[in-house]
């Protein structure tokens, strides 16, 4: 009896090793994978000093017969201005510069146009997903991309998942924000949000140009600004 | 200093310098003399029976003893200084969530989850006493939505019509599809299934009236949604109406019982248990559980120790082990007494209890007499707290009766059985020889005087005040900081009671004084929580019920639904708000929201007595300078608020002036008692400056040492204010009778005081803290001032006015 219960004892404890290093070795390999993603996003956006890309918005929600497809232009430049324009008067301007978001719809009249302020403490989904937006292609070494959130790598594919912490309210409105990369670049080629209520918005980012003269891109900040102050009745 | 000393002198035996009636005068006093100033003399009469004064006093403090033997009773009393009619309810109980201290550490998630699970447990066992703090989000949002075109104001209706033609919702739909273009659409603020036409920011402070968050933290939220999941300060209102901190780790739950405090912790503790979840009372009565246990477990601790501080200044200048045992033996028993007559010991009497333990002193060791029975002394201490009697403080009304009767226990105890013990044991102290020749000193105290004066002068004007509304217990402070910081502060929430013969006219007209007390936000509140907004005037309904009419809704909004359909959404999605403006809902009559799903928020306000009252409630900005709010409703009536912090700021409007009643009605009941005893004005005169020095030079230092001033401190300032006119009267009276001065004896009774104010400022106690402090400072400067400021108002008023009595009486004692 005793020899059998040395026996059992011992092969439970030697299982029970096996197990913890395995655990062990699973979250090595996650930390690996992440840190892979992050080189190859960083290899590309930390040359980045600004960049201008096109970009086809799909949104999928109930509200709405069919998912609403929109193209335009996105612009970021260093270091804290991210614009998603529209193209035509029927689309918004998106703009994430510093501590300011707007929505602003392009054919807005003034009133209209400060109607679409967000206020950051009046919504903390909005703000978080703007910032991770600007992030994923500002320059840096990640750390900004994977603040306040938590990371998945997916096994397939080039992808990275951020999701928001649990204890908060912004996971109360936002389940994840995919990023897709260029694998050989590690361009942000996709981005997709998915919203807690069930809408998905996804991002197709084609056409990257980086690192553009300062005078084009003042051009197309400029009508930038000048949707944001909306137009006269 | 200019003194000599007079030993030389040979005092008489009338005269004999000791500082208590001490067995040695027996001899003496055994022949009454002749001018019949000893006709009675209670320390004669307790020397000629002293066995039997012994044994009366022993049965009463046995009796006493027995009395007290399962200990005294122990409030907390925190709001003892406020009047009747601004305590917080008496019925409310608030319980704090948080996780239990062996909770395995886990996702921050899972706990939010259980302490949202622990509170629907609370909820359902005690269904009849738990009420949601908030309206429920979903019920608040839905029952805005349903009646939102009822409970508009007129002025919003009329903006929410011209944004309801074709052209403006066309336009208004168009921006709504062009937004949705934005990733950040569906995270904004936007609600576009309630509001498509974006409405409800139109409504902008109206519509934030409907918002629980409206607060001073996120400031009033212009625009935003009603029935929001928002509360007050960072928290958030959960699905059951109760507040989550920002961070989901606890969970702030409101009971309405009549079963007490305790009784309903308890009974949360073993609901929750299950559920890894602690519970902890929060608020009010947690404060007044806190000075409870305070008091239970260092009242008499405190009581000792000041007996203790006591024992060693006697022991330290008596150098007498029998007299300093007797003269504690009286003082113990003293204190038993009164505590076995209060009511209940609570911290405020705790305080006056060791006060009592440092001024009684005064009876055995009343050296120098002020008069030859040495009776003016005792009554100038006991008529101290008299002026109370005006204040608007209970507990110190209350004290301003029972001190004097403190205090003549105190002397009799002294003066009776502290001679007979001493005619049994022995043991007494005689001072012969010991005094000393004072000179008064004009210059210098017309000096000083005023120089204090001036300095009492500008104190006034810039002291710091600390209202009675919140009593700091160390023991809590962290949770009640951490209650303020997450959700909000209950001691900046006041009420308004409307009332009404039922239930529906009791909320109609708090429907009426809602909209009134909303108007004070954002400039004088921060919050207004009560059902009124949400209910609809009975007079108002026909006027509205004609004006949507003229609306034509159902045209508009059928247009609405070609225009959602013609630009691709599907209009279905967005039935909440065709319903909603449609006003299918039915009336948001009193009726309707007590049956409906509000119906459980809605008995948080209800209370009854005689008439059904409905409470409002109003979070006061944080300004604790500002007045009081002035709110009056439409018909012209005032609305009353009432609550601690509306008491605190009344009493901050006026406590400067009323402390110096009170402290003018102690100087001149002190000044007189001086008088008569003395029959001197000059020495009555000089008492009082001196008694007003002392105060001025308190709250000088006061000032300047940045302690705030308050109700509480009251009574300790009135004390060493008589504190000063006994050893003013004592040091103005030898030098006017060119006696010895028995400087000491004046200085022994200013260390007892100090002791005792010791005590109480190193209890390290926020409550107690404050009075020991005052009573610390007072008693030097009160013994400072009757050495060297009262003698030299004396002479200079003699040097005016000449002498204004006969001259002293040859047998009269020092």
């Amino acid at each position: 009896m005793i020899a059998r219960r040395v026996v059992v004892f011992g092969g439970l404890g030697v299982a029970a090793l096996a197990l913890g290093d395995r655990v062990v070795s699973a979250d090595e390999l996650a930390d690996k994978r992440l840190q892979n993603r992050l080189e190859l996003w960083a290899n590309y956006a930390k040359r980045t000093r600004n960049l201008v890309a096109r970009v086809t918005t799909t949104r999928e929600t109930s509200l709405l017969r069919e998912p609403l497809i929109s193209t335009g232009q996105l612009v970021f430049r260093a270091p804290a201005t991210f614009v998603l324009r529209d193209d035509g008067l029927a689309g918004a301007t998106t703009i994430v510069d510093g501590d300011e978001l707007a929505i602003v719809p392009n054919g807005a009249t003034v009133g209209a146009a400060a109607r679409g302020v967000i206020t950051r403490g009046e919504a903390p989904a909005a703000a978080w997903l703007a910032d991770h937006l600007r992030a994923a292609f500002a320059p840096g070494d990640g750390a900004e991309l994977v603040a306040d959130c938590r990371t998945d790598v997916p096994r397939s594919g080039y992808r990275l998942d951020l999701l928001p912490p649990r204890n908060s309210s912004i996971r109360r409105a936002i389940r994840s924000v995919t990023l897709h990369l260029d694998p050989v670049a590690g361009a942000v080629t996709e981005i997709v949000v998915a919203e807690a209520q069930g809408d998905r918005v996804r991002m197709q980012i084609a056409d990257h140009r980086q690192n553009l003269p300062d005078e084009e891109l003042d051009a197309i900040l400029a009508e930038v600004a000048a949707t944001r102050q909306g137009r006269a009745q | 200093m200019a003194h000599r000393r007079a030993r030389g002198q040979p005092p008489t035996n009338a005269a004999r310098p000791c500082w208590y009636a001490c067995a040695a005068d027996v001899a003496a006093d055994a022949t009454p003399p002749t001018d019949g100033s000893y006709a009675i003399s209670l320390s004669r009469w307790a020397r000629q029976r002293p066995r039997r004064v012994l044994a009366v006093w022993l049965v009463l403090a046995i009796a006493a003893l027995v009395w007290l033997r399962a200990g005294p009773r122990v409030e907390g009393a925190t709001e003892a200084l406020l009047p009747l009619e601004h305590r917080a309810p008496d019925d409310e109980v608030l319980l704090l969530l948080g996780p239990a201290v062996d909770r395995a550490a886990g996702e921050p998630g899972d706990l939010t989850d259980a302490l949202v699970a622990a509170a629907g447990t609370i909820a359902e066992r005690m269904a009849d006493e738990r009420v949601p703090l908030a309206p429920p989000v979903g019920e608040a949002a839905g029952w805005f939505d349903a009646h939102a075109m009822w409970l508009i104001g007129d002025d919003a209706l009329a903006t929410i019509a011209a944004r309801m033609s074709d052209a403006s919702m066309s336009d208004a739909i168009g921006e709504l599809k062009a937004r949705m273009s934005s990733p950040l659409f569906g995270v904004a603020t936007d609600e576009p299934r309630r509001d498509p036409l974006r409405l409800y920011g139109l409504l902008g402070a109206e519509g934030s009236r409907y918002a629980a968050g409206n607060d001073a933290v996120g400031g009033p939220r212009q625009g935003a949604m009603p029935g929001g999941d928002r509360g007050p300060g960072r928290s958030r209102v959960t699905a059951a109406g109760d507040l989550l901190a920002a961070d989901g780790s606890a969970l702030l739950l409101l009971v309405r019982s009549r079963r007490g405090p305790q009784v309903v912790l308890e009974q949360a503790q073993r609901l929750v248990a299950e559920h890894g979840v602690a519970v902890e009372l929060v608020g009010g009565p947690r404060t007044e559980q806190a000075a409870a246990t305070l008091v239970h477990e260092r009242g008499l601790q405190l009581i000792a120790l000041a007996l203790a501080g006591v024992t060693a200044v006697l022991a330290g200048v008596l150098r007498r082990v029998r007299a300093t045992l007797a003269i504690v033996g009286g003082l113990a028993t003293v204190a038993l007494a009164t505590v076995a007559m209060l009511p209940a010991l609570d911290p405020w009497s705790v305080a006056i209890i060791v006060f009592l333990l440092g001024f009684s002193c005064e009876g055995a060791l009343h050296l120098q007499r002020i008069s030859a029975r040495g009776w003016p002394a005792a009554a100038v201490l006991a008529t101290a707290l008299l002026p109370l009697l005006l204040s608007p403080y209970p507990a110190w009304q209350a004290w301003a009766w029972r001190w004097p009767l403190a205090v003549a226990a105190g002397m009799i105890v002294l003066r009776v059985v502290l001679p007979a013990i001493h005619a049994v044991v022995g043991g007494a102290v005689s001072w012969e020889g010991r005094g000393f020749a004072w000179r008064a000193m004009p210059g210098l105290a017309l000096f000083a005087g005023l120089v204090v004066l001036a300095a009492g002068a500008w104190s006034v004007s810039s002291l710091r005040y600390r209202g009675a509304d919140r009593v700091h217990v160390a023991a809590v402070a962290a949770t009640q900081q951490r209650l303020i910081d997450e959700f909000y502060d209950p001691a900046a929430l006041v009420r308004a009671q409307s009332r009404g013969p039922d239930a529906a006219a009791a909320l109609d007209r708090a429907a009426v004084e809602g909209r009134a007390l909303a108007s004070l936000v954002p400039g004088e509140a921060v919050r207004v929580d009560g059902p009124g907004p949400w209910i609809a005037r009975r007079e108002d309904l026909e006027r509205r019920r004609a004006a949507l009419a003229e609306l034509k809704l159902p045209a508009r909004l059928e247009s609405l639904r070609a225009i959602l359909e013609a630009r691709g959404f599907r209009s279905d999605a967005f039935g909440e708000f065709l319903r909603g403006a449609a006003g299918d809902g039915g009336l948001p009559t009193a009726d309707a929201m007590l049956q409906g799903p509000l119906g459980g928020w809605l008995r948080r306000y209800l209370t009854k007595d005689g008439d059904v009252q409905v409470r409002t409630f109003v979070q006061l900005g944080p300004d604790v300078e500002a007045g009081v709010p002035r709110v009056r409703a439409p018909d012209g009536s005032g609305v009353t608020l009432v609550g601690p912090a509306v008491a605190a700021r009344i009493d901050r409007q006026r406590f400067a002036d009323w402390l110096g009643i009170w402290a003018l009605c102690q100087l001149w009941l002190g000044a007189f008692v001086v008088w008569l005893g003395t029959r001197s004005l000059g020495v009555a005169i000089a008492s009082a400056f001196a008694t007003l020095v002392t105060q001025c030079a308190v709250l000088a230092l006061l000032t300047m040492l940045r302690v705030p001033v308050g109700p509480s401190m009251v009574p300790a300032l009135l004390l060493v204010g008589a504190s000063a006119t006994v050893s003013a009267g004592r040091a103005c009276r030898a030098i006017d009778l060119q006696r010895p001065l028995f400087a000491t004896g004046i200085v022994v009774t200013s260390l007892c005081q100090l002791a005792a104010g010791a005590a109480l400022a190193a209890s390290g106690e926020p409550v107690w803290r404050p009075l020991g402090l005052v009573v610390v400072v007072g008693a030097v400067i009160a013994s400072g001032t009757g050495l060297f400021v009262a003698p030299g108002v004396c002479a200079m008023l003699r040097r005016a006015f000449g002498r204004d009595h006969a001259a002293p009486p040859s047998q009269e004692a020092p």
